[in-house]
């Protein structure tokens, strides 16, 4: 039982820096739309 | 404006309107540093591209990307599906790709891709078709493996007869 | 006064350096695994020798130095060890290259052999596209070893654990052990490392197969490639091109995830897959990483849209934002030709990728450069400084920040952090004269130099196998003395000014 918990805990862990690393991009897309829209 | 460029331009108009009229690839390739390195110049021109297809054809829909490398920088080129019948051989370890021209429009920076430096082909000729290469073995290299194999045979060998003596 | 070695000092030192050679040459068995995969005769050869010299010179050193009780390594012994080992490696790898008939002399072998291990990505290779799967295989597979440490290798298979281990561990330019026993610690950089492989082979693969239409097979061997170059913040690629090879936003995305996978701290792992999942967030390094990221992303942004380089937002997110995380994460994965820096990105976006590469990612991971821990602790001290000013003369000013748990803020760490800092600067400095000297323009050198000891492997096009030989020597010890920063290497040059003048 808990070696299933520790493996699910694992998995959440990778899906979560995965969403940081999408998280990244968003906030660097972000940053160039804003920049886009000034220099426009 | 400069007289090297006035030159350029010419030599642009000049190699658009052979282009138009033939259709066919008449006249020099551009290589791929021209290409890059001013690509400000070639921005939305016909170009002639020559070089060997690499790695894979990645086939998008009715449409592939193929990579051409012209010995010195590799450019990607978006190929109709139709165009791409006489395409054989792709260029890796064991085989020697298909020698190509392409005619095209060159983007320094696609609106459709995203930014990147490609040409949209409009036509494609395969000049030299590919084939498999060869693979050599060269006995110098033979030799040297049973050499150090010898080298190392006879560490270990050293090793053991230490490891002996330490023990008796 | 400073001792002379003994024998039994340098007896030590060769003893560990056998076992560090042993357990790299065997790594070698990897290519000539895949050589038999792809039905591939001359690069078998090639790496034959090369795995039959690396073990024979694994165990003359072993030999020589006829140690038979167990002896523990002071901090000299470590640090020597480690520095020399990287070197010794570095020739043994470049082996197999060389004889592949694909770079230019032996001293391209080794630069690109050390790029590897050194997780730097600058090339040398030339025909690249016809490159043998072994040797391509190979090429990535330092980035591995080299990342993940090459002594971490050594230590997880052959050498026993102890305060000795730890010395080399921390020779090897980490900071943080993660688990109390050192061996457990390399075993779990281990278990962590395979796990992504796994998970990140798997996914590169999916889209390679699905998104950017390679063969199956291509799309799992150019999985694993870029997941390792990823990954360990390498940068190198399979195909001449980089990443513009593969002409897909799906894959470019991907990488972006592991390459952000790989410059997270070993330890926040270890803290993020026992569920403690804020740390990521509290963590000073994430908090640094942000900051800095989203300022040279506004820069190089700023830059790019005024000259009106790039038209939309996609355009810029794929070939600005893109080279601007490579940097960062000191990955040097680019969609753009090396040229076009120089040519068509402005100053401002190139002072913007510069900046990036010179802080790098998190420090134990795999990323170079100066690290984020270092700028946020400076930049914690200088708000300390500032509040000290504007508050009464009576009352004590204290910092706290978090890193895996609550820490003050002490002078002993701004100062290390300063002096790492410092020493970096100066190195990226040395590279940039040296290019100048060959002939380079100053923002081309200062460009190539920053990449080559951030360890990253970005490249203005300064990096060809027609540069001068000196300057390959040059970013050769720069991507060295930068992965292992500097302690170890000032260390091992402790030594031989004792092998000289010592009494």
């Amino acid at each position: 039982m808990n070696r299933i918990r520790n493996v699910a805990n694992v998995i959440a862990g990778i899906c979560f820096e995965m969403g940081f690393a999408l998280a990244i991009v968003l906030l660097g897309l972000a940053i160039c739309l804003v920049t886009l829209f000034v220099y426009r | 404006m400069h007289p090297g460029e006035v030159m350029r331009y010419a030599l642009l108009a000049f190699m658009a309107a052979v282009l138009l009229t033939t259709g066919r690839t008449a006249c020099e390739a551009s290589s791929s540093k021209e290409l890059i390195e001013e690509a400000h110049l070639f921005d939305g021109a016909h170009v002639v591209y020559a070089g060997e297809v690499i790695g894979e054809v990645l086939r998008r829909g009715d449409h592939a990307w193929l990579n051409i490398h012209d010995g010195t920088n590799a450019i990607g080129v978006w190929v109709g599906q139709e165009l791409l019948k006489d395409v054989t051989f792709t260029g890796g370890y064991k085989t020697q790709g298909d020698i190509v021209h392409v005619h095209g429009i060159f983007h320094r920076a696609c609106p459709e891709h995203g930014g990147a430096l490609d040409i949209h082909a409009q036509d494609l000729l395969v000049v030299e078709p590919g084939r498999l290469a060869e693979e050599r073995l060269d006995n110098r290299k033979i030799f040297a493996l049973l050499v150090s194999l010898g080298v190392l045979v006879c560490l270990l060998i050293l090793r053991i007869f230490l490891m002996r003596r330490k023990r008796s | 006064m400073i001792l002379k070695p003994q024998s039994l000092d340098i007896r030590i030192i060769l003893h560990f350096l056998g076992k560090i050679v042993l357990g790299f040459g065997v790594m070698m068995v990897l290519p000539v695994a895949i050589s038999l995969v792809f039905g591939e005769t001359a690069p078998v050869i090639d790496f034959a020798i090369g795995l039959v010299i690396a073990i024979s010179v694994g165990i003359f050193f072993i030999l020589m130095a006829r140690l038979d009780e167990h002896v523990e390594m002071s901090w000299m012994h470590g640090m020597v060890v480690v520095s020399l080992g990287w070197l010794v490696c570095m020739v043994l790898g470049a082996v197999p290259f060389f004889l592949s008939g694909h770079w230019a002399s032996f001293l391209d072998a080794c630069f690109e052999s050390m790029s590897g291990l050194a997780t730097t990505g600058l090339t040398l290779a030339q025909d690249l596209d016809h490159l043998s799967h072994a040797a391509n295989f190979w090429r990535h597979l330092l980035m591995f070893l080299g990342g993940q440490g090459i002594v971490v290798v050594a230590l997880s298979f052959l050498v026993k654990g102890g305060p000795g281990a730890f010395r080399m561990y921390v020779g090897e330019g980490r900071d943080e052990k993660i688990l109390p026993n050192v061996v457990e610690t390399a075993k779990f950089i281990w278990l962590v490392s395979l796990v992504y492989f796994g998970l990140g082979t798997l996914l590169l693969a999916l889209c390679g197969y699905f998104s950017v239409g390679l063969s199956l097979r291509e799309a799992v061997f150019h999985g694993a490639c870029i997941f390792m170059a990823a990954f360990d913040t390498g940068g190198f690629s399979p195909q001449s091109q980089g990443v513009i090879y593969y002409q897909s936003p799906l894959f470019e995305l991907c990488t972006i995830v592991v390459m952000v996978w790989g410059a997270i701290n070993f330890n926040l792992h270890y803290a993020i897959w026992n569920g403690k999942r804020k740390e990521l967030w509290r963590d000073l390094e994430t908090r640094t990483f942000l900051i800095t990221l989203s300022c040279v992303t506004l820069l190089a942004a700023a830059a790019l849209v005024k000259g009106r380089v790039y038209g939309d937002l996609i355009g810029l997110g794929r070939r600005g934002l893109y080279q601007i995380i490579s940097a960062h994460t000191t990955t040097g994965f680019s969609t753009i030709y090396p040229q076009q820096f120089m040519l068509e990105w402005k100053s401002l976006a190139l002072l913007g990728i510069i900046l990036a590469m010179g802080m790098g990612a998190s420090i134990c991971s795999t990323t170079g450069g100066i690290k984020m821990m270092r700028i946020g602790l400076i930049g914690k001290a200088f708000r300390e400084d500032i509040k000290r000013f504007l508050i009464s003369d009576s009352s004590v000013v204290s910092t706290k920040f978090h890193h895996l748990k609550d820490l003050f803020l002490d002078d002993k760490m701004v100062r290390s952090a300063a002096l790492m800092t410092i020493a970096y600067v100066l190195v990226y400095l040395f590279g940039t004269a040296m290019a100048c000297f060959a002939g380079y323009p100053v923002l081309e050198s200062l460009f190539e130099s920053t990449s080559a000891a951030g360890n990253v492997g970005l490249s203005c096009g300064i990096t060809q196998a027609t540069m001068p030989a000196f300057l390959k020597v040059v970013y050769i010890v720069q991507m060295w003395a930068g992965r292992l920063e500097f302690i170890s290497i000032l260390v091992l040059g402790g030594f031989f000014v004792s092998c000289i003048r010592g009494k």
